[in-house]
């Protein structure tokens, strides 16, 4: 599935490119041109949405914390096969709704990178190489967190969970881990999505877990049993960058907000309009014809 | 302690007292209705005899009283009735009993025998009034926490055998002070451990912990706790004891780990006293709906403590070590609970009413609730 929707991505963005060279070319035919290049684009764009849907629908409930109030595991939606999912696309993640706890309150996260880099064409934004906390949210009495820690393809992922005991509604929770959103269900009910990004993290965790702010789960325990103590915490002065990582088409890259213009550099390569794009287009409309899509 | 703290009312209120004498005449000669298994008075009222005693000069008054009167009802035959108990630490065993029927009023009715052996009848305008009260009077003023060494959720027989271990502690340390012994390492045999359990379970001893739980969480035998081998693992995955050996006699011993001095130091300086809470609510068969509350406020922490409807036949422990706001908060939450859960069996019991003007539809799953409760007694979502 991914692979069409990669194929489909990248004939997309020729396309684009294709309407970008071509949008001063007024010679004979080219209306024509246009109109056929315009079905194609919505046609793929059709076909992109289907696929996102597709893929959405199948990324899997991961059990991977436990509430500090109530015990109960929280189960959250998450590609844990690799980067290249779009569940990971930072800037349309695609994540199925979610059967919130009472008390949940963000998702956070960290990721730990090793080699091979996934070669994904979209940005993915996985946070810092090293757990943290965030001090804003937990300076709150009623809130807690609790790290854990499971595989997401070839790398270490560390899972933030923010919990609140009673809710508080009235402060920004923090975008969801590699998303440039966070859902939440208000004080009606009803299910609700802003966007904070916090800039403050601390690596320095061993002081929140004394004062019972952080609780923690030893890596890749499935029974996800809740611990409080600072002996024997895997957690702690563990080596990676604090800087948030972001990633693009097998490279890595580091820093607080990410770059822009590398980003449309890399993925939006020089095009002209040749026979051969020409052809692409066609190729493009007749793949979509046939359902290969 | 408990009857002091009922007399310390806030000006423009007062308390009722009624002898054991009073209380045949009352509510099994005069009392509107039947009394019920639920009522505060239930044991005393089992022993009495239709007509046999007159009506005091007192019980005449009271029940000339505009204001008692509405109360007989409820105290009769309440839809809620809450055992509480206190002691442990420094304060003795006392029980008071709280009534309420939410369907017909807010008020929350709480019964206790003074030292002189009348039954004081305090009237709490709502639950909300009750917890208030009750935080000023018992719980630790503490504005921060410390961490959760025993996090959700344990078997109750781990926490049998967590609340043994900062006892273990508390015994030893008080040894060692005894001995005038500085030595860093504070351990016991296994062999000691195990032998003192049953000990400290029978003892009653409310100066220790263990026996403190098991005596003022009320019924708690209802929930058969029983301890099996791998409740003695969960010590150690918490950090209570790590085991070894006596390098000299091969003894196996149990060395305190960061969670049990941790506790222990904590409660064998700044434990005072220790609380427990039962809700059982008429006729709704959900009664064990709600958990058994234990209480034990320390100088460091309100340690909370929910113990949960078996699940399989194992109870379960929720442990939260809180401030005093968080505490207020969560016992406001179950009180609210109780009442939805007997607005909802009475509710039952009756044909079904459109909504009147006290009452408002829960914006969630449409059940009719009062207008005053904040969670829906159907779906228990918030509604106000």
């Amino acid at each position: 599935m991914l692979d069409a929707y990669y194929t489909a991505l990248a004939e997309h963005r020729r396309l684009d490119a294709l309407n970008l060279t071509s949008a001063e070319d007024d010679e004979p035919g080219a209306a024509d041109g246009e109109r056929a290049h315009q079905e194609a684009t919505i046609a793929l764009e059709e076909q992109l949405q289907r696929l996102y849907e597709a893929y959405r629908e199948r990324v899997p409930q991961v059990s991977l914390s436990r509430c500090p109030f109530s015990g109960e595991v929280c189960t959250h939606s998450l590609d844990y096969f690799g980067l290249d999912g779009l569940w990971w696309h930072y800037e349309a993640a695609a994540r199925p709704p979610e059967e919130y706890l009472p008390t949940f309150f963000a998702l956070d996260g960290a990721l730990a990178l090793s080699a091979p880099l996934e070669t994904s064409p979209l940005l993915v934004a996985p946070g810092p190489q090293a757990p943290f906390v965030l001090p804003r949210l937990l300076q709150y009495t009623q809130i807690k967190a609790v790290l854990s820690s499971f595989a997401v393809g070839y790398h270490r992922a560390y899972f933030i969970v923010y919990y609140a005991d009673p809710m508080r509604y009235d402060l920004d929770r923090v975008n969801e881990w590699g998303a440039t959103y966070y859902r939440y269900v208000d004080l009606e009910g009803v299910l609700r999505l802003d966007s904070f990004e916090d800039d403050e993290r601390d690596f320095d965790l061993a002081p929140w877990i004394q004062e019972g702010k952080l609780l923690w789960i030893a890596p890749d325990d499935a029974t996800l049993r809740l611990q409080s103590l600072l002996t024997n915490c895997p957690y702690l002065d563990l080596p990676g960058s604090h800087s948030p990582v972001y990633l693009q088409n097998g490279e890595s890259w580091e820093g607080e907000n990410f770059d822009q213009d590398w980003v449309d550099a890399n993925s939006r390569p020089e095009q002209t309009w040749t026979d051969a794009d020409q052809q692409a287009l066609q190729r493009a409309i007749g793949l979509f014809d046939e359902g290969e899509l | 302690m408990i009857a002091s703290k009922l007399l310390s009312l806030p000006e423009g209120q007062f308390a009722y007292a009624l002898t054991r004498d009073d209380l045949g005449p009352i509510f099994v000669d005069r009392a509107p209705v039947a009394n019920s298994a639920l009522s505060p008075f239930y044991e005393v009222l089992q022993g009495y005899a239709r007509g046999s005693a007159p009506l005091s000069p007192t019980a005449t008054t009271l029940l000339a009283d505009p204001d008692f009167a509405p109360l007989l009802q409820t105290l009769a035959a309440p839809q809620l009735l809450v055992r509480s108990r206190l002691g442990g630490g420094s304060a003795s065993f006392e029980e008071m009993r709280l009534c309420a029927s939410p369907s017909a009023s807010a008020r929350l009715l709480a019964v206790a025998i003074t030292d002189e052996g009348a039954y004081l009848i305090r009237v709490f305008e709502d639950s909300d009034a009750f917890v208030a009260w009750w935080m000023e009077s018992f719980a630790g003023r503490n504005d921060e926490t410390i961490a959760n060494y025993v996090p959700p959720r344990v078997a109750l027989g781990a926490f049998l055998l967590i609340l043994h271990t900062v006892d273990m502690f508390r015994r030893i340390a008080y040894q060692r002070t005894l001995d005038f012994d500085l030595q860093s390492t504070v351990s016991l045999r296994a062999a000691d451990f195990a032998a003192l359990l049953p000990r400290s379970l029978q003892s009653m001893d409310l100066r220790w912990l263990l026996p403190t739980f098991a005596t003022v969480t009320p019924n708690l035998g209802e929930l058969r706790p029983n301890i099996v081998p791998e409740h003695a693992q969960a010590l150690n995955d918490l950090g209570f004891v790590r085991n070894t050996q006596d390098p000299q006699s091969g003894e196996d011993l149990l060395l305190f780990g960061e969670a049990g001095q941790a506790m222990g130091v904590e409660f064998m300086r700044s434990w005072f006293l220790a609380a427990g809470f039962e809700f059982t609510v008429q006729g709704s068969g959900s009664a064990t709906a709600l958990p058994r509350l234990f209480i034990a406020p320390t100088a460091l922490a309100n340690h909370f403590v929910q113990v949960e409807t078996p699940r399989d036949g194992r109870a379960m422990v929720n442990h939260q070590a809180y401030t005093y706001p968080q505490l207020e908060v969560k016992l406001q939450e179950i009180m609210e609970q109780a009442f939805a859960l007997c607005t909802r069996a009475a509710q039952q019991a009756l044909p079904s009413q459109p909504a009147t003007s006290a009452q408002v539809q829960c914006p969630h799953c449409g059940q009719i609730v009062p207008v005053n409760v904040r969670f829906c007694v159907n779906c228990g979502q918030r509604v106000g």
